[in-house]
């Protein structure tokens, strides 16, 4: 029974191996362990066992990349597992997309990753494919339903498409209906991007940016994105001077009008290997510092609540566990500052990169480190996630401390 | 008006006009300004003036066409030995690379790589690490885009350089675009009687900035290059394999030497050359995104 257990991964694999050199389909099987540890100096900890925050988990996937008479294909088998939660198994169709020639004019169709956006930290181009920028390794995304007419010179490109054709407006964002026309222009060593897209939820949004080689090592990169309309999650228990407390959802959305995103960064690259990328970002569909006080000043209230005689402390438990959704946010505030170095060699395997995410509106930040070892047939990723800065900072209130990670990739 | 400037005939060798005709760097008098008691001469009309600038006339002249038969020549070599590994101005080359350790092998990797003139090269990952992944290179300016965003972002040519695309590069860097130079000697490589050529990079994309090139003195065959990057130094040496393929000699390894991590070695198979065609769109930064080259 063990014998089989053990024999028959590895007999699948060799077999998926030996298919894949045969007719060019890669495969990409990952293990990613990660150990969370919870932060207790928060009001928002009571919260913690009805979250997915503070909980160890791990994912293991199997990625196939191939192509048959044009269509192209990229899809994962994955599993997850999180402390305290039923493990479960997902197949996700990454990419799975058809790019037509009819009559000198090109088409596409299908499902396909859309990025957009020169940023690193932060995109705010990236209207149709939304992506989590704060992920600890990235997997490959999964792309967005759509049709599209495309144009092509030698140095421009038009781009029409219709993502999520027949949704209307989503429960997610990432999921709506739009129609988007994008420009791209090389004006020598600079690339031109610019966008027009037309959304249920967002109204009109228009954005343009750049990216430019200054130098052999420079290059500096910028975006603007302006929203007709955008949301913002409210918690309506900050305004309630009552008992804080709710056995419902207490998050409501509202529309503001005006959205502006920006991002302007540069990455200075030296002949050793060396890379220093520096970025600085506003998102005005983030927080404020005041919101996050309010944040911060209900989840004390109603931490304060437990114990009380009359008052269920699944009921407080239940409110915090709501104000979680504070942290859902791609941009915890408004205004973030990144900077990242890194090492990358012709020759060597090892790159090692550190990276600090810091908020000047109150002085929270994110300390990132990562090594990464790569051989020929596997890479290995081990980081480290901490979280800190002054003490009623976004990032402190963050019912987690410390994320450890270790990748391990095996391609075949 | 008296004018050196371009009088003689040198226009058919746009580098030799301009290392003729151009002052020289710094504001110093080049030969295209004209000197001061030239021009009393002229306006003094003597026989011996006439004479003088004749005689003048005539050694830059002789000057001009040694430089212009000397550049044609190097350009010539460099013409005849890139033909052994790109036989064709656009073609379709299927390269393998590996990495060895202190003699073991560390990484293998497969490229396609797509040539056209104008310095422009699309280069396909093919490795099952790397699938997806592409980059485009056009002149000094260069793309990549890798699988997991799909998105072409524009690379510095020091990130290239740092890249593992770097090898497909080196495999279909054409010397005669890319390279100038002189002969500097000759010297023999193992029992290879050989010209040294002493190549500088015309533009600052190249991998290496100056190349020591030895080419066979017969036929021209690459056989030994020492590469050197914009510090001055002497990063790899390149050793060639000229085999018999589809009836011709051509270049079927190249074994490059480390210089500096001195237990490093890489070597670069061609297991296929053939010309294609592509489109000029298909060198367009966002048509990365697209999957219509195959194979």
């Amino acid at each position: 029974m063990i014998m089989r257990i053990f024999i028959f991964p590895w007999l699948l694999l060799l077999s998926l191996s030996a298919y894949g050199e045969d007719n060019g389909t890669a495969f990409k099987l990952r293990a990613i362990p990660e150990i969370h540890d919870a932060n207790a100096n928060t009001s928002f900890a009571p919260a913690l066992p009805l979250t997915s925050l503070g909980k160890d988990r791990s994912r293991e996937e199997l990625e196939m990349r191939t192509d048959w008479n044009g269509v192209n294909l990229v899809a994962t088998a994955r599993s997850t597992a999180q402390q305290g939660v039923k493990p479960d198994k997902q197949l996700v169709i990454n990419e799975l997309y058809y790019d037509a020639t009819l009559f000198g004019e090109r088409f596409s169709l299908g499902k396909k990753i859309l990025s957009w956006d020169v940023g690193f930290g932060f995109r705010p181009l990236d209207v149709i494919q939304q992506e989590n920028r704060r992920s600890l390794y990235a997997s490959t995304l999964e792309g967005v339903p759509y049709l599209s007419w495309e144009k092509f010179t030698a140095d421009e490109a038009w781009m029409l498409v219709l993502a999520n054709p027949g949704r209307g407006m989503a429960g997610e964002p990432r999921d709506d209906e739009s129609l988007a026309l994008k420009y791209f222009r090389r004006f020598g060593n600079t690339d031109a991007h610019a966008l027009l897209r037309v959304s249920r939820r967002y109204s009109f949004e228009a954005g343009a940016s750049f990216s430019s080689v200054a130098d052999d090592g420079l290059e500096w990169h910028g975006s603007l994105l302006h929203q007709a309309r955008y949301q913002k999650s409210l918690n309506t228990l900050t305004l309630n001077s009552g008992i804080p407390l709710s056995a419902s959802d207490p998050f409501v959305t509202q529309n503001f009008r005006h959205g502006r995103k920006a991002l302007l960064g540069a990455t200075l690259t030296g002949e050793s290997g060396l890379s220093l990328l520096g970025e600085a970002w506003y998102d005005n569909s983030a927080y404020t510092a005041a919101e996050w006080r309010a944040a911060a000043d209900l989840a004390r209230r109603q931490e304060a609540l437990l114990g009380q005689a009359g008052i269920p402390a699944a009921a407080v438990r239940g409110s915090l566990a709501y104000g979680t959704r504070y942290f859902e946010r791609p941009n915890l505030l408004k205004k973030n500052l990144l900077l990242r170095l890194s090492h990358r060699s012709e020759v060597e395997s090892w790159e090692p990169a550190i990276d600090v995410l810091y908020t000047p509106e109150d002085g929270g930040r994110v300390v990132s480190a990562s090594l990464a070892y790569e051989a020929n047939r596997y890479r290995i990723d081990a980081g480290l996630r901490l979280y800190g800065g002054r003490a009623d900072s976004a990032y402190r209130l963050l019912p987690e401390k410390r994320v450890v990670y270790l990748a391990i990739q095996l391609a075949f | 008006m008296f004018n050196v400037k371009c009088n003689f005939e040198a226009p058919h060798n746009p580098r030799a006009q301009r290392a003729i005709c151009n002052p020289r760097p710094g504001g110093g008098w080049g030969w295209g300004h004209k000197p001061r008691f030239w021009t009393s001469s002229w306006h003094r009309g003597g026989l011996p003036a006439m004479l003088g600038r004749l005689l003048t006339s005539l050694m830059l002249l002789a000057l001009s066409l040694a430089v212009q038969a000397a550049d044609t020549k190097v350009q010539a070599l460099l013409r005849q030995a890139d033909a052994y590994r790109l036989p064709d101005a656009q073609l379709q080359v299927e390269t393998e690379v590996q990495l060895f350790k202190a003699g073991k092998l560390d990484k293998e990797r497969s490229y396609t790589v797509y040539v056209k003139p104008g310095r422009r090269s699309l280069v396909l990952m093919q490795s099952p690490s790397e699938k997806g992944q592409k980059v485009l290179m056009l002149g000094d300016e260069f793309w990549q885009i890798m699988p997991q965003s799909q998105r072409p972002i524009r690379i510095t040519p020091l990130q290239k350089l740092l890249g593992d695309a770097s090898a497909g590069d080196i495999a279909t860097m054409t010397w005669s675009e890319d390279y100038e130079g002189q002969t500097a000697g000759e010297a023999k490589v193992g029992d290879i009687p050989c010209l040294r050529l002493d190549l500088t990079a015309t533009r600052k994309g190249v991998s290496y900035q100056r190349v020591e090139l030895y080419l066979s003195k017969s036929g021209a065959k690459p056989i030994k290059a020492d590469l050197y990057v914009a510090s001055d130094k002497l990063a790899k040496q390149a050793l060639f394999t000229i085999e018999q393929v589809d009836g011709r000699p051509q270049v079927s390894a190249m074994r490059l030497i480390d210089q500096i991590q001195t237990n490093r070695e890489t070597v670069i198979r061609y297991l296929s050359r053939k010309p294609r065609t592509i489109p000029d769109e298909y060198y367009n930064p966002m048509f990365l995104t697209r999957s219509d080259l195959k194979e």
